[in-house]
């Protein structure tokens, strides 16, 4: 069970929230006129890296915010975790 | 390590009762309870319909006589009063944040408060919730949000020893269920 | 049976507590201390088992959780416990235990006969054999089911509680060896939290059998000295009989405490899993000894050394009278010595290597012990028990002497016990010099002291705790404590280990005891080409025992490598997953049984439907009166006559478990706006409408009615499966996306209990309780108002899931059950009836209301659902942009229609397939399922709806359903609306 740290509440473990996948895919601006290839990739296209991955996480049990965690997917390692409107830590190497 | 609970010893005998407790399980019935939601300028107004500062530190709580107001969120805090009391704070709240955008809810009745208090309540709760409660880590102006088993709470500790737990009204009978169970080892007593 | 092989002094066992036991039905007595295996074997009893493939006897072979042979159960009736390893059964007055995997007993058994036909039964056995003919495997499954397997699974339920417990620890400590008592104090006089767990009675691990000492004084005391020390630290947890199971993500470790057991009566709880938060983990876990492969390695009789060593100085217990050690390393000396010291004859040492130059080799002939440098062992004599081994010189293996002997204890070095390493993703490296995995890399909060590290000279292993635990309790914030200095001055032994292998003169050579996986085995994978070492594991199911090969690992490696011609790291090593040892499923589930598996949701107006007969459903966690029939009825009566009541009269409902969100703020309305894929600007403060909420790819998510209860502030409600996500899925978007919307939720849920009112006379029940003005022209459909209703606060929503009058009734949960009481009394002039969740669902069937979750299943449009008209042109709103995607509208879509059978009893199971003919050509093209069905008690007939491809286009045609063992029915597609098409029943 992996050890979350919520920005606002700290170290949490994982039962406590909700998983919400890849981070920071953008919605098409002017999405009503993005076409059927953005508006599809936005739709369903994620990255799923073996490594460093930027997601989304909530503090369902918890704060109930939404923010973003930078997790290796093969260790499991959390090297970060920021709020949102946060700049955007780089990926460790 | 310092003995600060013992627990019964771990043989059952034919008709028994619970032994010598070091802990109580008690319903709480209905505790004021208002959601309050509320950021920028309305925070000052808040605290002086209050009479004291929300507390702004994350799972702090802050209150006087009256009240006492839980983090709950960056921009949400739960206010506890008596039963009774909650129809006044709202109203004070309200008048306070005319111009500020906030939501004041009554929440009284959305949530059971079941009180477990003695000094085995700590391992009691350790069965279920994955925080570490020690005095250490969440002293008395503490409050968090967790899960006991598979019940969402609000922990606020309590003086001389035990918590206050704040559960959604469906789940309370589970919680309770689960409590008493998982503080038999103790010889939990139910009282009130 | 007296304990014949007790020794007559000496051991940490009580000898003034004899506890009696039961081994398959024979009487014994052992003392308290005694482990179920030291106590047979101070009885004499070697034999144990029969092994898992040949049915070989099998004796005690090691002393803990290493174990291969002596699984036995254990209980009777439901308490009984299969596969308990009789070396880590702690012995109690009146255990019983019986051997396993034996019929009819265990000395003479039937499934020998297995041995005999060994020749046919290697390496790959099943796959060569079950291949053919095809359908064979049934036979042969069956054939394989009776003969496979270990212990039975106990068939009564288990009366045993088993706990979880969370804990949290600065410094975990695994192993009270010396290595991780130093490591505890070190950490705990710092400070720190420290947890210290240990699978044995008594911490001390080897410091118990040893006979050197720590400052001057004899092991044991500085045990008991250290142990008092961390008992007194305020901080300091200490955990006997405590087995870390497994390592986890982010200092997550999972132990298991037994209980002391008891002779009397029933244990509170029977096992603890402890789930540990660790800041840092020390690791000194010890290290495992292994054996040496050779001829005839597993009569009973043959034990590791370290295991016979320990039964004599920590039990009292000779395992044999004369023995004889079998070595490749000096540490088999110490065992040497001790035997001798503790009483027991030692009739040779037999050692593989030439050169024995090193102290304790030394010692023991000076001791007067016969040493027998480079020989192996090359054969033995007895069948249920050793009679003698055959020695002979590893470089003329012919000529053989018999050397008469009831011990063989063999000594083939030491692994370190890396598991738990393993399991944080550490990667061993090969130590040649040992013939032995150690620590490679560091993992992630975790450092190894002493033997674990395969540093097995006690000064080291005190040393490396010592240093080890300070540095953890530094990394977790704490400056170190009172120094620990800890002499302990010993032999130094010659680090030189001899071959894992003794020559062969043919016989069965075994490298995992527990699955019977030979040498033979091994190579005839490599044969085959099973080179790797992960392929060669699994043909031959070397190391997939309980066990996971403790024991036999290396030496399986050692042979692939030479069957390879690959250096033993090039070959590498099988990765340990958790658990280290077999955790029962008690453990496991812990408190997650019974009534407690998942919580049972309640309404506030519960008791009253439990009261009152209700029949229940789970929806979700919630538990939904699904009707109330009366003594004798049917569920589809009571539901058909709650219908009628609900049409004709009034019925009234438990809508209770509605998701109920608060939305507050001058963005409410553009929320709202944005949520909902329907107009709601329009919406006027004391009106609702129906809302559909659509995911971002424009299928349908949610839906429910929303009131305005002012310019900025909404009560949104949700179906109650679907509560909790559509709240966190409102948070994200505006958490998220639009930080510029100043609107705050609250969730209401259960703040307000709801009782529905419903059918012709609801306004006569309501009427006499309410200040509220029931007329329509007052209080018209979809409007709220805020009044008292049998003299509590309520808000009254007039809003219709059934197509007749209805009021929905929310109060502050509190009164729930009184409003409830009141209604029913208020109504009982007017026949009011209480209905469930069956006729609600019947109600809303029969005027086509959608539920989602029937209805839809994730991959349907507002289109597909006829409900195209709601969907707004002119705003923006969630899953607008997917609307208009490829494929979303147009020919081949799946729409919502209603069936009429033609026979008009017929009701259709939900979930039947549509076919266009009564007959098809396989695979039968199928064109939609049903939704719903139900038997309408109103239409006198079954009613369903269904999702039909093109179906709006097929109108009056005949569709035909096959249903699973049963008729083809044919039904008539119609509009998915029943009942009052024009909708002029709503206001009574
Ligand atoms: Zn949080």
């Amino acid at each position: 069970m992996l050890l979350i740290p919520c920005p606002y509440c700290g170290e949490r473990a994982e039962g406590e929230f909700r998983y919400g996948g890849e981070a920071h895919f953008r919605r098409p601006d002017n999405h009503l006129e993005a076409t059927d290839e953005a508006w599809a990739d936005y739709l369903f296209m994620r990255k799923n890296p073996k490594g460093w991955h930027r997601e989304r996480w909530m503090h369902l049990a918890g704060c109930r915010r939404w923010f973003y965690v930078v997790r290796h997917t093969i260790t499991h390692k959390i090297a970060t975790a920021y709020k949102v409107g946060d700049a955007h830590p780089d990926l460790p190497a | 390590m310092t003995v600060e609970c013992a627990p019964l010893d771990n043989v059952v005998r034919p008709g028994e009762t619970n032994g010598p407790s070091g802990i109580a399980l008690t319903d709480r019935r209905f505790v004021g309870q208002v959601n309050l939601r509320v950021r920028g300028s309305g925070l000052t107004a808040a605290g002086h319909a209050l009479g004291y500062a929300l507390p702004m530190a994350a799972n702090t709580t802050a209150g006087d006589a009256t009240s006492r107001a839980c983090w709950l969120g960056p921009d949400e805090w739960l206010i506890v009063c008596d039963d009774g009391k909650q129809a006044e704070l709202i109203q004070q709240l309200s008048a306070a944040l005319a111009i500020d955008p906030n939501a004041v809810t009554d929440v009284t009745d959305a949530r059971a408060v079941l009180r477990i208090a003695g000094a085995c309540a700590r391992p009691v709760l350790a069965k279920g919730c994955t925080l570490d409660l020690h005095p250490r880590v969440f002293g008395a102006d503490r409050v968090a949000q967790s899960l006991i088993a598979r019940a969402q709470v609000m922990i606020l500790p309590i003086e001389g020893g035990g918590y206050d737990l704040f559960v959604a009204r469906s789940f309370a009978g589970y919680l309770w269920d689960w409590l008493l169970d998982a503080g038999a080892e103790y010889g939990i007593r139910v009282e009130g | 049976m007296s304990q014949d092989f007790r020794l007559a002094q000496g051991g940490r066992i009580d000898r003034e507590k004899p506890l009696r036991f039961l081994f398959d039905g024979h009487a014994y007595e052992g003392f308290a201390g005694d482990t179920l295996a030291s106590a047979m074997l101070a009885n004499g009893i070697h034999l144990v088992s029969r092994s898992f493939k040949y049915h070989r006897p099998r004796g005690i072979y090691g002393l803990g959780v290493e174990e291969p042979n002596a699984l036995v159960e254990t209980g009777i009736g439901a308490g009984i416990e299969p596969n308990a390893r009789a070396t880590t059964v702690e012995l109690a007055d009146g255990l019983i235990a019986n051997s396993q995997n034996r019929w009819p007993s265990l000395r003479f058994d039937l499934g020998a006969v297995a041995d005999l036909a060994s020749p046919l039964l290697s390496a790959g056995f099943y796959y060569k054999t079950f291949m053919s003919p095809a359908g064979g495997w049934k036979i042969y499954e069956w054939l394989i089911r009776r003969a496979a397997g270990v212990g039975h699974a106990p068939e009564l339920p288990d009366p045993d509680r088993y706990e979880h417990s969370y804990a949290h620890a600065d410094v975990l400590v695994v192993g009270a060896g010396p290595a991780g008592l130093a490591a505890a104090l070190a950490a705990g006089r710092a400070g720190a939290r420290v947890m210290l767990v240990d699978d044995q009675v008594e911490p001390g691990g080897q410091l118990l059998n040893t006979p050197y000492a720590i400052n001057g004084r004899p092991a044991p005391e500085w045990v008991a000295e250290a142990t008092a020390e961390l008992d007194r630290l305020p901080d300091v947890r200490r955990l006997a009989r405590t087995l870390a199971l497994g390592v986890y993500d982010h200092g997550y470790v999972a132990c298991v405490e037994r209980a002391i057991p008891v002779s009397q009566g029933r244990v509170r709880w029977r096992e603890r899993l402890w789930r540990v938060r660790a800041k840092e983990i020390v690791v000194a876990t010890g290290a495992i000894e292994r054996a040496i492969i050779f001829d005839g390695n597993d009569r009973p009789g043959t034990m590791l050394a370290s295991a016979a060593r320990a039964y004599a100085v920590r039990y009292g217990v000779a395992a044999g009278q004369r023995a004889v050690v079998f070595a490749n390393n000096d540490d088999a000396y110490r065992t040497a010595l001790d035997l001798a010291n503790a009483g027991v004859e030692v009739a040779a040492v037999v050692d593989l290597r030439h050169d024995l130059s090193g102290a304790l080799p030394g010692m023991a002939r000076e001791r007067g012990l016969r040493v027998l440098a480079g020989h192996g062992i090359v054969g033995g004599r007895g069948r249920t028990r050793i009679k003698a081994v055959e020695a002979a010189p590893v470089d003329d293996p012919s000529n053989r002497q018999v050397i008469e002997c009831d011990l063989l204890a063999v000594s083939g070095g030491w692994n370190p016990a890396l598991h738990l390493y393993a399991h944080a993703g550490g990667k061993a490296a090969y130590d040649s010099g040992l013939a032995a995995f150690v620590p490679g890399a560091p993992a992630e909060r975790m450092t190894i002291a002493g033997a674990a590290a395969g540093r097995f000279q006690l000064a080291d292993c005190l040393a490396d705790g010592a240093r080890l635990g300070a540095e953890a309790a530094r990394r977790a914030g704490f400056s170190a404590g009172p120094a620990l200095v800890l002499d302990a001055p010993e032999p130094e032994p010659d680090s030189r280990i001899g071959p894992v292998a003794s020559p062969s003169r043919g016989g069965k050579r075994f490298v995992d005891l527990h699955n019977d996986v030979t040498e033979a085995d091994l190579r005839l994978a490599v044969t085959e080409g099973y080179r790797s070492v992960e392929h060669a594991k699994r043909y031959t199911t070397w190391g997939m025992g309980p066990d996971q090969g403790k024991t036999g690992n290396i030496l399986g490696l050692n042979v692939l490598s030479d069957a390879l011609g690959q250096p033993v790291p090039q070959v590498g090593t099988t990765t340990f997953r958790p658990p280290y040892h077999p955790v029962s499923f008690g453990a496991l589930a812990g408190r997650e049984t019974g009534d407690l598996v998942v919580p049972t949701r309640k309404t506030p107006m519960d008791s009253w439907h439990a009261e009152a007969g209700a029949l229940f459903e789970p929806v979700g966690q919630w538990r939904r009166a699904k009707a109330y029939p009366k003594p004798g009825e049917s569920l589809h009566a009571a539901a058909d006559r709650e219908v009628r009541a609900a049409r004709e009269g009034v019925g009234l409902f438990d809508a209770s478990t509605l998701g109920k969100i608060d939305m507050s703020g001058p963005g409410a309305e553009t929320l709202i706006e944005r949520v909902y894929c329907n107009n709601f600007a329009s919406l006027k403060p004391g009106h609702a409408r129906y809302g559909l909420m659509l995911g971002e790819d424009g299928m349908v998510k949610d839906d429910g009615v929303t009131a305005r209860l002012g310019p900025d502030h909404f009560h949104m409600t949700t179906t109650t499966g679907g509560a909790a996500g559509v709240y966190v899925w409102i948070e994200d978007w505006l958490q998220t996306e639009w930080l510029d919307l100043e609107v705050f939720l609250t969730s209401v849920t259960e703040q307000w209990a709801v009782a529905t009112l419903s059918g012709p006379k609801a306004r006569q029940v309501l009427g006499p309780l309410t200040d509220v003005d029931l007329s329509a022209a007052a209080f018209p459909f979809m409007s709220f108002r805020e009044g008292r209703v049998a003299g509590m606060p309520a808000r009254i929503f007039r809003v219709s899931f059934s197509g007749d009058l209805s009021y929905e009734i929310n109060v502050p949960a509190r009164h729930g059950l009184a409003l409830w009481q009141a209604l029913m009394e208020s109504g009982r002039p007017h026949g009011i009836t209480p209905y469930g969740t069956e006729a609600l669902h019947i109600l809303r069937a029969e005027k086509g209301y959608i539920v989602v979750g029937h209805e839809t299943d994730g991959t349907i449009t507002p289109a597909d659902l006829g409900m195209e008209a709601m969907v707004s042109k002119k705003k923006d709103f969630l899953g607008r942009r997917s609307l208009v995607r490829s494929g979303m509208s147009g020919p081949g879509r799946k729409h919502l229609v209603g069936l009429m059978t033609k026979d008009p009893a017929r009701v259709l199971p939900m979930g039947a397939q549509i076919l266009e003919r009564p007959s098809e050509a396989r695979p039968v093209p199928m064109i939609g399922h049903v939704t719903s069905s139900y038997h309408s008690p109103t239409m006198k007939r079954g009613i369903a709806m269904a999702l039909v491809k093109n179906g709006r286009a097929r109108m009056g045609d005949t569709v035909y359903l096959p249903l699973l063992d049963g008729p083809t029915v044919a039904a008539e597609v119609v509009k998915p609306v029943f009942y009052d098409p024009e909708g002029a029943r709503r206001d009574g």
